[in-house]
């Protein structure tokens, strides 16, 4: 992205207004970051996100979001749909199978089986969220879902 | 693996990633301080709201634990983070149904510039009144840019914040925004954000 000489001195100009006042990160905030790594899950694999409602509102219609957000997710030839609620998280494995689940926060995890259906429902837990599962495959973790 | 293994901020970013992947939890550490500001000024420049602001900043960290391993180029991360940043802040907002921007901040809504605050000053000393000025010059900066749309500062938030610059394919691809848009979508952009600091070029004195 090579700039025109003409906006350079614009986006120095900006870069310093912002540069200059900043608040330092407050101390909880480095800790958290520092904290992120011992949530890497290197045995799993990333699954992909395929669709997040909140993002198909973008073009679409607005205002259901806050009710219900719905996630699609593939990984190693399976999908994972979760639905998030004011009260549940639903987790629907396809194709249906009866697997390990967790469900993994800050504040612990919840490990339950799918039902032959391949469902899971607990309740709504604290974000970020996200669900591992340990397909025949070998193991997948959805994304953080932040909120 | 060797726990006695340090790292330091200093360290080519290349290392400190390579460090990280190989479990090093002070790897990971010294790549926050080293990359902590590029986050926390790009999470500023797209929201006032310090709730969002800083679920943004965490966000964006627990991205990059999940996807280190997906880093190509380390030494690009500063973009990616930027990039990832600006993303979360968007997400978060929309998630949450709130406003870009708290146009209730006390300077967001101010357009009288350098010149008003001239024509205020008696007497002062020059250190003095040098500093106010600059001051008043980086808020109405700041004012300026709250008002650009959210795509824009998006945009000029990668342009100011990414060292070394990204190319127009990664940006496209990491912003969700077709490659095709950027190009004009920058210089529209700039353009506004120009007419916004200088309303009336060549109005003044």
């Amino acid at each position: 992205m090579n700039g025109d000489a003409a906006f350079d001195d614009l986006l120095v100009r900006v870069g310093d207004a912002f540069e200059h006042d900043l608040d330092p990160v407050p101390p909880s905030l480095l800790d958290a970051a520092f904290t992120a790594f011992s949530w890497r899950n290197a045995d799993a694999e990333l699954a992909e996100l395929l669709f997040d409602s909140a993002s198909d509102e973008l073009v679409g219609v607005r205002g259901t979001s806050t009710e219900r957000r719905s996630f699609r997710y593939g990984a190693n030839g399976a999908v994972v749909r979760v639905h998030l609620t004011s009260t549940s998280l639903i987790v629907m494995i396809e194709p249906p199978l009866s697997v390990l689940c967790r469900v993994v926060t800050a504040e612990g995890s919840i490990e339950e089986r799918t039902d032959d259906l391949g469902e899971l429902v607990v309740d709504t837990p604290v974000l970020p969220v996200r669900i591992e599962v340990d397909l025949p495959s070998g193991k997948i973790v959805t994304p953080w879902i932040i909120g | 693996m060797s726990s006695g293994e340090r790292f330091s901020a200093d360290q080519p970013i290349t290392e400190l990633v390579a460090g990280a992947l190989a479990g090093h939890q002070t790897a990971w550490n010294a790549l926050v301080k080293r990359l902590h500001r590029v986050v926390w000024k790009s999470v500023n420049m797209m929201t006032y709201d310090h709730e969002v602001r800083d679920d943004a900043f965490a966000a964006t960290w627990l991205r990059l634990a999940e996807r280190l391993d997906t880093i190509r180029e380390p030494e690009k991360l500063p973009g990616w983070l930027t990039t990832t940043a600006c993303n979360e802040v968007r997400q978060i907002l929309r998630q949450r149904g709130r406003q870009h921007v708290s146009l209730t901040e006390s300077w967001a809504g101010s357009g009288g510039g350098i010149g008003d605050l001239l024509d205020t000053l008696i007497d002062d000393d020059g250190e003095h009144s040098k500093g106010m000025v600059l001051d008043e010059q980086r808020r109405s900066t700041r004012a300026a840019f709250a008002r650009l749309d959210e795509t824009c500062r998006e945009i000029i938030a990668v342009l100011v914040l990414a060292d070394p610059p990204i190319p127009y394919d990664e940006a496209s691809e990491q912003l969700g925004r077709p490659i095709g848009s950027l190009g004009p979508s920058r210089r529209r952009c700039l353009e506004k954000m120009k007419s916004l600091l200088d309303p009336e070029p060549g109005g003044e004195s």
